[in-house]
C-alpha cells in the first residue's frame, strides 16, 4: 500500500497538480496458502448424519439455533472445540413434503460450518467421536457441470454465490452471470479491454491467450517506456477478473473469458505501475494520461481503471476534481473504437471508461466521480457495502469487491507466476463492471452500437432492489438483467403440459419455453381458478382474486428439457381450470397455455396410530410413555395439540412424524381424567385420540416387625441386607431408601438398589435407621442396632462421664458382678446383674456426688477395672 | 467406762439412723490423712491438727510424703507437704498441701465408643492456727481449700473449716472438734452435695518403758453429719526414740470411707525422720504405699 502511495506521488509530480494517483487497494487473502488442500472440499464445512435417537434429542435445539447449548454434552463439547458457527439442515423443511422427507431420513442430515482454518480432517475426526453420529465427512466442492471446468470457480462467489463459500454469505449476492454464460455468450475476442494498471502477466496460464503482447500496436509500458510489460499482481488480478480463460480446466474464470477454453475478450495491458527493484517499497508509476489515449487509439473500447487520486483527508477529496485526466477520459469516450478517420472499426462506437470508487470509506473519490465515467462501488458477500468502499450518489453501480471480514469473502483472480489469490477493494469491483461491459459489447456490439447504448444497458439492467439505499453505491450489477434490459418480446406460450391431481395438489409437467430475445423463459406461472374466465384475460402482474398461482424458476434448463412444479389450491373435491404462462427476466409474459380442467380430491384427515388402548389405570407412583405415529395421507402439513386433562400428562416428543406423551401419576391426586391428542392438517381436517386414565389411591410404606439386630466381632466384616425385608410398600412401588447411622465411623453403609451393604469399621454400637420413601413422600422407618465387639475384650463400661446412669455390658447375655468405690476407697456399690448384647446393665448414679469412681466388673473369668466420672 | 460406752452406743445408733447414701458425699478425699505416720496409725487425723499438736513437745515439724494411693481403686500418686510450727509459748500454726495426680482414664461416650482420655487431679490446701489457752488446753481453727479436676472443663472446688480443741491431762491428750464444716458442690444436674462434715473425738497416750522403749496409742471417732461413722485406732512402739513400729486399723462402716489395716515403720535421728506405711485389708485402697521424710525438734 505504502509503495503504491509513494509511486503515485511520484507520478503526481508529472501532473504538476494537487492530485495523486494510486491503484485501488487490494490485499491477498490468507486462503491462498491452502488452495491445493481445499480445492476439492469446502473449507470450514462438513456433512453429518445423526442417528434417530440423537436427532430426536437435538432437533429442537438445532432448529432453534442453540447448537452450542444442546441437550447432548458431547455434541456441545465437540462443537465448541471446532468453533462451530452454524448448523443447518442439509435438506431444509419441505413443508407439505416434510413427512415424506422424514420418512426417508433426510431430516437427520446436517451441514456443520466451523472455523475454516481448522483442518477438515480433524473436524471429521472430532465429530466422529460423538456417540450416535452415523456419518461425518468433508463437504465436497460441487460445481455446475453445465458451466465450466475451472477448478477454482467454486471460490468465485462473486460470479455464482449459493451461500456455500462462508457462513456470512448470502446466496444470490453475485453478478448473475451464469444464465448469460449458459444462454448467450462468454465474451468475444473482437472486444478489447484496456487494463490501465500494473503490468498484466501475459505468460500466466489462465491469461496467455487473451493478453495482447507488448508492441507498437499492443500493450505498452508507460512507466519505463517501451513495450516490455513487467508483471504486476494488481494489474494481473484485475485482468483475470475480466478475461481469465474459462473452461480450460485450470485456474479460475473471467467474466468475459469465453466458453470453450480458448478465451473471450482480449486484454490490452497499459502499464502505469511498475515494480522498483532498487526500492521495492516505492513502486514506480506514470503515464496515466497517455495510457488512456493509447488505449483508445489501439482498439480498446473499454478502459478499466482500478486506481484513483490520493488525498490526505476526505475534505480534500470533496474539494477535488478530475483535473487533467478529463482530457484523456473524454478522448477515450469519444474516439475509442474509431479509426483515424472517425469511422467505427471496433464493436462499439466510442469507449466506456470505468473507475474504481476508492477504498477510503469516504464520500468522494476522483476521477471516479467524473460524471462521464462509470464509478464502481464495492459490495460485500451479503448485499452490504464493503466497509472500505467510497460512496455517494456519484457512484453509478455496485459490484463485488470482496471483504476479508467475511470467511471466503475475497475476490479470487490471477496473479503472476501462475498463481491465484483473493484480493479485496473497489479495484476488484471495477473489473467486474469492465468484464460485464465487455460481455454486453460481445453480445450486442457491432456497427451502430454506441457507448451510450452500452452504458444504458449496463446501468439500466442493474438490480436496485437487493441493496439498502443507505449503501449509496448504486444498484447491484446484474448481467442477465443487462442482457434482458429493454426486452419486450415475451416467451412462447407453453404448448405441451400435463396435469396430475391428488388431494388439493395439482402437479404440472411441461417443456421449457423459448424466448425470442432471451433464449429461454426465465420462469413460469402455474395457475388455477374455479372460474375459467379469470384465466382468459389475466393480468399476470396482478392476478385477480380467485386465481391461485405459484412461480417456478426455469433455472438452467434448456429448450426441450422438462420442468415440473406443484400448485396447492384451497378447495377439495373442487373443479379447477388450470394453465401455465411463461415469463422472461424482463417480466414479459407469454400467452396463457391451453386451459385444462381438473377436479381435486378429498382432504383425508391425519392418521394417529398407537399401540396404547384408550383406557389406562395407574397406581399413584406409576408412569408410562405412549408413542404415536402421525401421518397425513394427503401429505399435508399438520399440527399436533394435546389437551392433557391433568398435570399428569405432558408432551415429551413432537417431531412431526413421532409424537410421545407421558402419563406421570405422581403429579396429580387420585381420580379419573381424560386426555385428548388432536392432529389438525393445514386445511382443517382433524383427527383425535382420547385417553381415559385413572390414578389410584396411594398407600404409605410400612415397616415389618421383628427386626434382628446385628452383631459383629471385628472391623472389616461385611454383611448385606435386603431393605425390602424391613420395609415394604403396599402398592408394590420401588421405594427410595435413605440410611442414617449414629455414631458415624463405626459402620460403612453402601446402598446398591435395594441392598444395603454394611462394612464394620470400628468397635462400638451403631444405631442404623433405614427410611423408605414412596413417590408421594410418605415414609416408613426401621431402627437397627449394629454391635461390633471383640468377644475377648473386657466388659464395656460407659459412659465414662456419667450424668445419670452407668451402663455395663459384655456383648452377650451374661451375669456381671459390679462394684464401685469412691476416691477415698469406700465401696459404694456391689451388685450382680445380667445384661445382653443390646441391653446393658444399668447402675443409677444420678444421686451420686460429683467425683471419680473406680468400677470393677467381673464377667466370668474376666475382671476389668476402670474409672468413671460422675459429673 | 459405762458412760463412755453409752455415748459410743448412742453415736453409733444415731449414725445408723442418720445413715445416708455414702455416695452422696462430695470430695471424700478431704479428711484423708496427708501424713505417713498418721496413716499408719489407723488414720487418726487429729494428730495433724494444730491445736492437738500445740500440746505436744515439738516446736517445729516439717515433712514431705509420697503416696501410691489405691492401686486397685481410684489410683493416684499423691504428694503432700506438712508443717507445724510453734510461735512463742501459746501460738502455733499448721499447714498442709496435697496434690493427687489421678491415673489416666479412657473416655467412652454414651454409645460405648472411645472418644479420648483424661488424667484427673485433686488438690487440698489447709491452713490452721492454734492458741494455748492454758498449759493444758488449746483451741484452734483450720481452713481448707479443696479442688477437684475430673474432666476437661469439669472441675469443682469448695472451702471448709475445722474447729477443734484439745486438752492434756495425766500424760494423755484428748481432742474434740467439728471438721469439714462448710461448703458443697453442685453436680451437672444442679443437685448440691455436701462435704464429709463430721464431729470428731480423739486422744493419745504415750507410755515410756524405761529409757529404751516406749509405747504410744491413739484413737479417733468421727460421726459424719450426712451419715455413717468412722473409727480409727493405732499403736506405736519406739526404740530409743530412734526406730518405730506402727500398726493401726480404720473402720469405715457404711460411710464414705473404707475400713483397712495399716502398718508402718519409722526412723528418727537428730530430728530427721523417715517413715513408711502400707495399707491392707481393703479391696480399693489395699496396697497403698506411703513414704515420708521430715525434720522436727
Amino acid at each position: 500500500m505504502k509503495n503504491y502511495l509513494l509511486l503515485a506521488a511520484a507520478g503526481l509530480l508529472v501532473c504538476a497538480c494537487s492530485m495523486e494517483l494510486e491503484p485501488r487497494e487490494s490485499v491477498p487473502a490468507p486462503e491462498s496458502e491452502d488452495v491445493v488442500n481445499t480445492t476439492s472440499y469446502v473449507p470450514g464445512e462438513i456433512i453429518v448424519e445423526f442417528s434417530d435417537d440423537l436427532i430426536a434429542q437435538l432437533e429442537k435445539d438445532l432448529q432453534g439455533g442453540s447448537f452450542l447449548q444442546t441437550r447432548s454434552e458431547s455434541v456441545n463439547s465437540v462443537f465448541a472445540g471446532m468453533g462451530v458457527t452454524a448448523v443447518e439442515r442439509l435438506y431444509p423443511d419441505a413443508g407439505e413434503w416434510e413427512p415424506r422427507h422424514r420418512e426417508a431420513g433426510l431430516h437427520k442430515w446436517y451441514r456443520v460450518k466451523f472455523d475454516p482454518d481448522m483442518p477438515q480432517t480433524k473436524a471429521v475426526r472430532d465429530m466422529s467421536g460423538i456417540p450416535g453420529l452415523e456419518y461425518a465427512g468433508r463437504s465436497p466442492r460441487i460445481q455446475p457441470t453445465s458451466i465450466f471446468n475451472d477448478p477454482l470457480l467454486p471460490r468465485q462467489w462473486h460470479y455464482i454465490n449459493d451461500g456455500s463459500c462462508g457462513s456470512q454469505h448470502k446466496a444470490g449476492c453475485d453478478i448473475n452471470v451464469e444464465p448469460v454464460w449458459v444462454h448467450f455468450t462468454g465474451g468475444s475476442s473482437d472486444v478489447i479491454v484496456a487494463v490501465i494498471d500494473g503490468g498484466v502477466d501475459a505468460s500466466h496460464e489462465d491469461l496467455a491467450s487473451v493478453v495482447i503482447p507488448g508492441g507498437p500496436n499492443g500493450s505498452r509500458n508507460f512507466v519505463s517506456g517501451g513495450y516490455q510489460i513487467v508483471p504486476n499482481g494488481h494489474g494481473t488480478h484485475v485482468a483475470g477478473t475480466i478475461g481469465a480463460v474459462n473452461n480450460n480446466g485450470i485456474g479460475l474464470c473471467g467474466i468475459a473469458g469465453g466458453l470453450d477454453g480458448k478465451g473471450g475478450v482480449r486484454i490490452l495491458s497499459c502499464q502505469v505501475f511498475e515494480p522498483n527493484p532498487s526500492d521495492p517499497d516505492h513502486e514506480k508509476s506514470g503515464g496515466f494520461y497517455e495510457a488512456l489515449v493509447w488505449a483508445a487509439d489501439h482498439g480498446a473500447v473499454i478502459a478499466n481503471n482500478s486506481w484513483g487520486n490520493v488525498y490526505d483527508t476526505e475534505k480534500d477529496a470533496l474539494n477535488g476534481g478530475v483535473g487533467g485526466m478529463k482530457g484523456a477520459i473524454d478522448y477515450f469516450i469519444k474516439y475509442a473504437g474509431l479509426d483515424i478517420n472517425g469511422e467505427q472499426v471496433g464493436p462499439m462506437k466510442g469507449g466506456l471508461v470505468v473507475f474504481a470508487a476508492g477504498n477510503e470509506g469516504w464520500r468522494m473519490g476522483w476521477p471516479a466521480a467524473y460524471e462521464a465515467v462509470v464509478a464502481v462501488g464495492a459490495v460485500a458477500p451479503d448485499f452490504t457495502r464493503a466497509y472500505y468502499s467510497n460512496y455517494g450518489d456519484w457512484v453509478d453501480i455496485a459490484a463485488p469487491g470482496g471483504s476479508q471480514q467475511y470467511s471466503g469473502g475475497t475476490i479470487w483472480s490471477t496473479v503472476p507466476g501462475n498463481r491465484y489469490e483473493g484480493y479485496q477493494g473497489t479495484s476488484m469491483a471495477c473489473p467486474h463492471i469492465s468484464g460485464i461491459a465487455a460481455l454486453i459489447v460481445s453480445q450486442f456490439g457491432g456497427p451502430g452500437f454506441t457507448c451510450d447504448m452500452l452504458k444504458e444497458r449496463l446501468l439500466g439492467g442493474a438490480n436496485p432492489n437487493v441493496m439498502s439505499k443507505s449503501a449509496q453505491i448504486g444498484p447491484l450489477t446484474d448481467v442477465l438483467g443487462s442482457f434482458s434490459y429493454g426486452s419486450t418480446k415475451a416467451p412462447d406460450a407453453v404448448s405441451d403440459y400435463s396435469v396430475n391431481v391428488h388431494s388439493n395438489f395439482i402437479d404440472f409437467e411441461w417443456k421449457v419455453a423459448r424466448d425470442p430475445d432471451e433464449k429461454v423463459a426465465y420462469g413460469y406461472l402455474l395457475m388455477a381458478s374455479e372460474d375459467r374466465s379469470l384465466l382468459d384475460n389475466i393480468d399476470f402482474r396482478n392476478p385477480p382474486q380467485g386465481v391461485y398461482y405459484t412461480v417456478v424458476p426455469g433455472g438452467d434448463a434448456k429448450i426441450g428439457a422438462k420442468l415440473n412444479g406443484t400448485l396447492v389450491v384451497p378447495g377439495f373435491n373442487t373443479a379447477y381450470n388450470v394453465a401455465i404462462a411463461a415469463f422472461d427476466y424482463s417480466k414479459n409474459y407469454s400467452p396463457v397455455s391451453a386451459v385444462k380442467f381438473v377436479e381435486t380430491g378429498p382432504n383425508t384427515p391425519p392418521v394417529i396410530t398407537t399401540t396404547q388402548s384408550e383406557t389406562l389405570t395407574l397406581k399413584a407412583h406409576e408412569s408410562v410413555f405412549i408413542n404415536f405415529q402421525i401421518s397425513d395421507p394427503d401429505a399435508h402439513g399438520y399440527t399436533i395439540s394435546l389437551t392433557p386433562g391433568s398435570a399428569a400428562v405432558t408432551e415429551v416428543l413432537n417431531n412431526i412424524t413421532e409424537y410421545r406423551i407421558q402419563v406421570y401419576a405422581p403429579a396429580v391426586e387420585p381420580g379419573k381424567y381424560e386426555a385428548v391428542v388432536a392432529v389438525t392438517d393445514d386445511f382443517g381436517a382433524v383427527s383425535t385420540w382420547t385417553l381415559h386414565y385413572e390414578i389410584l389411591e396411594n398407600h404409605a410404606p410400612q415397616a415389618k416387625g421383628n427386626i434382628e439386630n446385628l452383631i459383629f466381632t471385628s472391623p472389616a466384616e461385611k454383611k448385606s441386607i435386603h431393605m425390602g425385608d424391613y420395609i415394604f410398600d403396599p402398592d408394590g412401588e420401588q421405594l427410595i431408601y435413605t440410611i442414617d447411622a449414629s455414631p458415624k465411623g463405626l459402620v460403612h453403609l453402601n446402598q446398591v438398589e435395594d441392598a444395603l451393604n454394611l462394612t464394620t469399621m470400628d468397635y462400638g454400637l451403631a444405631h442404623v435407621t433405614i427410611t423408605g420413601t414412596d413417590t408421594k413422600g410418605l415414609t416408613a422407618s426401621v431402627d437397627l442396632k449394629v454391635l461390633i465387639r471383640d468377644p475377648e475384650s473386657a466388659p464395656d463400661v460407659y459412659p465414662t462421664h456419667v450424668t445419670d446412669v452407668l451402663k455395663v455390658s459384655d456383648g452377650e447375655e451374661k451375669s456381671l458382678s459390679i462394684s464401685i468405690s469412691n476416691s477415698a476407697g469406700a465401696l459404694l456399690y456391689e451388685q450382680t446383674v445380667t445384661c445382653d448384647a443390646f441391653e446393658p446393665a444399668i447402675v443409677d448414679m444420678s444421686g451420686w456426688a460429683p467425683g471419680i469412681y473406680a468400677v470393677r466388673v467381673v464377667s466370668g473369668s474376666k475382671t476389668m477395672r476402670t474409672n468413671v466420672v460422675k459429673l | 467406762m459405762k458412760r463412755f460406752c453409752a455415748i459410743i452406743y448412742v453415736l453409733l445408733a444415731a449414725a445408723g439412723l442418720y445413715a445416708q447414701d455414702a455416695a452422696s458425699v462430695a470430695m471424700p478425699f478431704s479428711p484423708l490423712p496427708r501424713n505417713v505416720r498418721t496413716l499408719s496409725l489407723g488414720g487418726v487425723t487429729a494428730a495433724d491438727d494444730a491445736a492437738f499438736r500445740c500440746l505436744g513437745s515439738e516446736s517445729l515439724d516439717l515433712s514431705a510424703s509420697w503416696f501410691s494411693w489405691a492401686p486397685k481403686g481410684v489410683k493416684s500418686n499423691d504428694i503432700n507437704l506438712d508443717a507445724f510450727a510453734r510461735i512463742g509459748r501459746r501460738f502455733a500454726l499448721g499447714a498442709q498441701f496435697g496434690l493427687d495426680s489421678g491415673a489416666r482414664y479412657d473416655i467412652y461416650d454414651s454409645q460405648g465408643s472411645k472418644s479420648g482420655f483424661f488424667s484427673p487431679k485433686d488438690m487440698i490446701f489447709k491452713l490452721g492456727a492454734a492458741y494455748r489457752i492454758t498449759p493444758s488446753i488449746s483451741a484452734g481453727a483450720s481452713f481448707r481449700y479443696l479442688y477437684n479436676q475430673l474432666a476437661a472443663k469439669v472441675s469443682y472446688s469448695a472451702v471448709a473449716a475445722d474447729i477443734t480443741a484439745s486438752m492434756q491431762f495425766a500424760g494423755a491428750r484428748v481432742f474434740a472438734g467439728v471438721t469439714n464444716l462448710g461448703g458443697s458442690v453442685k453436680a451437672a444436674d444442679g443437685t448440691a452435695f455436701g462435704l464429709p462434715t463430721a464431729a470428731s473425738v480423739a486422744g493419745d497416750y504415750r507410755l515410756a518403758l524405761g529409757e529404751m522403749h516406749a509405747l504410744s496409742a491413739c484413737a479417733q471417732f468421727d460421726l459424719f453429719f450426712k451419715g455413717g461413722i468412722r473409727a480409727g485406732v493405732g499403736a506405736e512402739y519406739g526404740f530409743k526414740d530412734l526406730a518405730f513400729l506402727r500398726l493401726g486399723y480404720s473402720y469405715g462402716g457404711k460411710s464414705a470411707f473404707p475400713s483397712y489395716f495399716s502398718a508402718g515403720l519409722g526412723v528418727k535421728f537428730s530430728g530427721f525422720k523417715l517413715d513408711a506405711t502400707y495399707l491392707l485389708g481393703s479391696t480399693a485402697i489395699g496396697g497403698t504405699l506411703g513414704v515420708g521424710l521430715g525434720y522436727c525438734f
